[in-house]
């Protein structure tokens, strides 16, 4: 056989940080993103526990408070509205739709996103072309005009909501898709896998995606953002989750009526919305620089 | 040799530039009516500048980049028209090793998966059979059986190279493409993977196209060589041909280019100076001549056909009769 008794390793195998360490030491140097983990970590805990914790129902009514808005008191921290209902408790049970819509739109938004976007960077030609042009579309059609259709055609449930919010958000993340399909289809890894007679499927799945997986993942993040503000957009015009059962979109629209009197009600929900997007859009961000430092 | 395992006739792979809707655009000839064959166990070195079309050509030959015209045999068999099923059991037969080992290994893989890719694409063996394979190959290649645990990223350039080159072997191929194996590699590892290359080649019969630029390596490894410029081939020959005899003033130019260690300097070397005709327009006629000294009128009026001017020794230049290249 071959005498490779001279041919020693140059060098022992070097014993260098995995990569997925050395993206967490760089994420913890982004304080907001940090900060944005912070806030969220927290915000999915109460949320999840909350609702055991808090005496009261979310549909459960103080009669002797039913008419006008209470203000915050020891019983009711945070106020109840005038139907009597305890407003933290709302909050939190409304959190729990509210980022449960946003997380589960976020992963339809991705999984519509990087199908499309693969199969068009991909395979190219035709397929590009139909694909993009239809994402062109969809991107071109105004939201909310479209969901008021939607909505009269169908009775909003939790579910439907969640497929409207991914079926209007992948765009983004298509697009991202396809760029780096286009990018890494050239890779020598991947001709390397063509050359040992490797097929479309198997190339798309197990030598590019995975290797696209950083950008993805940001793009998911960054997608759990849009997809709860759309959510509140639809619940607060009436579109999305419909009273009693509530979310922050739909608190926020009962408690505008009240704005003026009872501001301890409106308040909160818009402030958990808007510090959720924030954080999700920091923690999107610290990824983003994590994997690709020079950004 | 009856029948050259690889059989090369008129191959060309051209590309379009600049095509829109409405522009027809322009073609760039990357690989240009080239024909060459490799016997069983034969080294062909394929020599050029950048941008000659030296890798284009490697690849076509694989159908990694289809070619626009021409023959490709292996075996007999066409290969520019195998179905793609076809075309992916015959790719079992020729593989090819990569330039750049940090680009051509897949940085979610271990060796492991890496090396028995083929095995699973191709249904070979159960699990411990595939470990076992992934061992041989390793060890093939100069490296620890524990090696297939690891990712690509902890290793160095020429322990990558040699994974790569355990790859290409893992479908037990006849034929390899070897595109500048060891040009992005350091100068002391060079030579380790050269000797690699070289023993396996004698220790598994292996027909190899050496793709580079390094002529020193080029005559080492190599039985014959051909010459490429700008997607057409200049001169072709046994290694002794070429290196002592060069009859076409562009080989004679590689030659004179190459860095010599020596005491006695020659005083008429061949310097090309310029650069590359534009690939959209080249010249006509022999497409070296606006870089050739010994051009004339004529060389711009045909494509100087490749013909033979010594048993196996082919050259394109209409004036190799009668300029003189002084052995170099």
């Amino acid at each position: 056989m071959v005498d490779l008794t001279t041919e020693t390793l140059e060098t022992p195998p070097q014993q260098s940080r995995r990569p997925l360490r050395q993206m967490a030491t760089r994420f913890a140097r982004h304080r907001l993103a940090l900060m944005g983990l912070v806030v969220l970590t927290l915000m999915t805990l109460i949320v999840i526990v909350g609702p055991w914790l808090s005496p009261y129902a979310y549909d459960q009514q103080d009669f002797a408070l039913i008419g006008m808005p209470g203000a915050p008191s020891a019983a009711h921290w945070l106020g109840t509205d005038e139907l009597g209902r305890d407003a933290m408790t709302r909050l939190i049970y409304g959190g729990r739709v509210s980022l449960g819509v946003g997380l589960l739109g976020a992963v339809i938004s991705t999984l519509v996103g990087t199908l499309i976007g693969s199969l068009a960077g991909f395979y190219r030609g035709v397929w590009d072309m139909l694909l993009m042009r239809f994402t062109d579309v969809m991107l071109s059609i105004p939201t909310l005009p479209l969901v008021l259709l939607l909505s009269t055609l169908f009775r909003p449930s939790p579910v439907l909501l969640v497929v409207i919010v991914g079926g209007l958000i992948w765009m983004g993340t298509a697009r991202l898709v396809r760029s780096q399909f286009l990018a890494l289809r050239e890779r020598e890894y991947v001709e390397a896998a063509r050359a040992l007679g490797a097929g479309g499927p198997r190339l798309i799945v197990r030598h590019i995606l995975p290797n696209a997986l950083g950008p993805i993942t940001v793009a998911a993040t960054l997608a759990v953002g849009s997809s709860i503000m759309l959510e509140s957009a639809l619940s607060f015009l009436g579109f999305g989750i419909l009273p009693p059962v509530p979310t922050w979109g739909n608190i926020l629209n009962s408690a505008s009526g009240w704005l003026a009197i009872a501001p301890w009600l409106a308040i909160p929900p818009g402030l958990c919305i808007f510090f959720t997007v924030l954080a999700v859009n920091f923690v999107g961000e610290g990824l983003r620089d994590a994997m690709e430092p020079r950004g | 040799m009856s029948q050259p395992l690889v059989d090369v006739r008129d191959l060309s792979v051209h590309f379009p530039v600049g095509r829109t809707m409405f522009n027809q655009g322009v073609t760039v000839r990357a690989v240009d009516g080239v024909s060459l064959s490799i016997g069983k166990g034969e080294v062909l070195g394929l020599v050029g500048e950048s941008g000659s079309g030296k890798t284009t050509l490697g690849r076509s030959l694989l159908r990694l980049v289809e070619p626009t015209g021409g023959s490709v045999r292996l075996n007999g068999e066409e290969v520019t028209t195998m179905s793609p099923a076809r075309l992916r059991r015959a790719r079992s037969e020729m593989q090819i090793i990569f330039q750049d080992p940090f680009a051509s290994l897949n940085p979610r893989m271990s060796v492991g998966e890496i090396l028995s890719e083929a095995l699973h694409l191709h249904r070979i063996g159960t699990r411990a059979d595939r470990r076992d394979r992934v061992a041989t190959l390793l060890e093939k290649v100069g490296l620890p059986a524990s090696a297939a645990q690891r990712h690509p990223h902890e290793f160095s350039g020429g322990q990558r190279q040699r994974i790569g080159i355990a790859r290409a072997l893992s479908v037990n191929p006849a034929f390899i493409v070897a595109d500048e194996p060891v040009s992005a590699l350091d100068v002391s590892i060079q030579a380790q993977i050269v000797n690699l290359l070289h023993d396996l080649r004698e220790a598994l019969d292996l027909s190899i196209l050496f793709i580079g630029h390094d002529l020193s390596v080029i005559e080492y490894l190599c039985d014959r060589v051909m010459v490429m410029y700008m997607g057409r081939v200049m001169e072709t020959g046994t290694v002794a041909d070429i290196y002592q005899r060069p009859r076409h003033p562009y080989t004679r130019a590689l030659l004179d280019a190459a860095p010599q260690v020596t005491t006695r300097r020659r005083t008429d070397r061949i310097m090309l100076t310029g650069d590359l005709p534009s690939p959209v327009n080249p010249p006509s006629g022999c497409i070296f001549r606006t870089r050739c000294p010994f051009a004339t009128e004529a060389c711009a009026q045909a494509i100087p056909p490749l013909l033979a001017r010594a048993p196996g020794h082919e050259v394109a230049c209409i004036r190799a009769e009668e300029i003189d290249l002084a052995p170099a």
